[in-house]
């Protein structure tokens, strides 16, 4: 079996970019030749809502667990071939507690994930803000995690918590699971308290990506449109190539690590005689 | 940090922290003795509350009909996967048995279970504690015995498998075969919900004391 890499970006803060970065990263990946699937863990179903899709519009993963739906026909390829999403599916609102209950008390999106792995480079899931089950549970199903941090005051308090959290399930959970870095988001050059956050985070968190995500009205535009940035029309501006520079950091850094880990697995020489 | 750097009262913790988990921090060990920063659901309020939740009456509470062990006190519960925390310890380091049967005690209050049983290499049951069913477990035993041996050969070169999970309609049974040379199986019925998160504690606190056991 091929390595997969399976990807969850969390936060404790809500509104720091995860949707944002998972859909731009995904279609970067896919851009450079890696098959990649995102799938919407958001019960809010965050990911269809960028794409401008209604709320019950595809059918995604609530269909395939409550009505046996198969994984494969809720699947949703895209005009990039190497590109899927699962969305969330039609989930009433009054079930999100069930579903909850339901992702962190079960296997259920393991065993789902398993049936599409071999098709995928990157699996990238876009987990609801917060610490929860919902987050627990795809942390416990992931090999890496990406901390999103919002570039200002308020969410740069919060990444101990995240940290923690992420500790936690790797201590107790999912041996596996590995900070694979922490990504700045919306860092404004025009606001003082944002570029000494993001300037602190540079100078203090190991882990933290050289890439980072400034704020600009291109991600506004793109999601009013319901398109991915790097879709929009016009000249190609360093904003809008931001989540390439990200894919390749994100690549890079697996591929080092994978290589470190064979290294650190593999048996010295030995002699018999 | 200077005066210039965002006011982040647990920068040192965050830092720490993302040392353990970048390979940066290779050799530290995620839980090491520090004292965690945070305050935890620790055994003390696990008791008061499920003192309470014992205290309280509910219409499910039927006496129960096939009980091995304490008959007085597995009979008085009606929801033996809540109910089964109390005496959860805090520190798993510091816990430790010197019998199955402890070992099985501790095992279903963790895993929540109704009830625990370990099988020897041989598919015998050589202890057992809780909730047994009406049907015992001889059968159930052996035949969960030769599942794992045949499972074992699933996908040879990648170790000893170590836990299965067994969904029926009408009951799960979780199994954990000790990695040691000496083959035991732990078998845990209709587990807690909360159960995976338990499997690496029980699995590190069963091994470290295998050898205790008589």
């Amino acid at each position: 079996m091929k390595n997969v890499n399976i990807i969850s970006f969390i936060s404790a803060k809500g509104g720091t970019g995860k949707t944002t970065s998972v859909l731009n990263t995904a279609v970067a990946l896919a851009e450079m030749g890696k098959a990649t699937l995102v799938i919407d863990m958001d019960p809010m179903g965050c990911i269809g809502f960028s794409l401008d899709r209604k709320d019950t519009e595809w059918e995604g993963l609530v269909d395939h667990f409550i009505k046996k739906v198969p994984a494969s026909d809720v699947i949703v390829s895209t005009k990039i071939d190497k590109l899927h999403i699962l969305p969330r599916g039609r989930l009433a609102p009054g079930d999100v507690v069930l579903y909850e209950e339901l992702l962190h008390s079960s296997r259920i999106l393991s065993n789902t994930i398993y049936q599409v792995i071999d098709k995928y480079d990157y699996i990238l899931l876009d987990t609801p803000s917060g610490l929860g089950m919902i987050t627990h549970a795809v942390l416990s199903t992931s090999t890496f995690g990406i901390a999103v941090i919002q570039s200002e005051p308020l969410c740069f308090r919060t990444t101990a918590q995240v940290l923690s959290f992420l500790g936690n399930v790797k201590d107790t959970t999912n041996r596996a699971l590995h900070l694979l870095g922490i990504l700045p988001t919306m860092v404004d050059r025009t606001s003082q308290s944002s570029v000494t956050v993001h300037n602190t985070m540079m100078h203090s968190l190991p882990g933290l990506f050289e890439s980072f995500i400034p704020r600009n009205n291109v991600f506004a535009e793109a999601s009013q449109f319901g398109i991915p940035v790097s879709f929009l029309p016009g000249k190609r501006t360093p904003e809008i190539t931001r989540y390439s520079q990200l894919a390749l950091e994100i690549d890079s850094r697996i591929l080092e690590l994978r290589e470190e880990w064979v290294r650190d697995n593999s048996f010295p020489t030995k002699t018999l005689i | 940090m200077n005066s210039h750097s965002a006011h982040f009262y647990d920068i040192d913790e965050a830092v720490s922290l993302a040392k353990k988990l970048t390979s940066q921090g290779k050799a530290a060990i995620i839980g090491s003795d520090e004292p965690a920063p945070y305050v935890e659901f620790g055994s003390e309020f696990l008791k008061i509350e499920i003192e309470k939740f014992k205290n309280a009456k509910f219409s499910s509470d039927v006496p129960l009909k096939n009980v091995s062990v304490k008959d007085e006190e597995t009979n008085t519960l009606a929801t033996p996967s809540l109910r089964h925390i109390e005496s959860e310890p805090e520190d798993f380091s510091k816990v430790s048995f010197d019998s199955w049967e402890k070992c099985l005690k501790w095992c279903n209050h963790v895993m929540g279970s109704s009830a625990s049983f370990v099988i020897d290499s041989q598919g015998f049951i050589i202890g057992n504690y809780g909730r047994i069913p009406q049907e015992g477990l001889d059968g159930l035993g052996a035949e969960l015995c030769y599942a794992i041996e045949m499972l074992d050969k699933i996908s040879p070169g990648t170790g000893k498998l170590s836990w299965v999970d067994l969904e029926y309609e009408k009951m799960r049974i979780v199994g954990f075969q000790i990695p040691e040379e000496e083959t035991y199986i732990l078998g845990f019925i209709s587990p807690g919900q909360t159960y995976f998160s338990k499997k690496i504690v029980v699995s590190q606190v069963v091994i470290r004391n295998l050898p205790d056991m008589g």
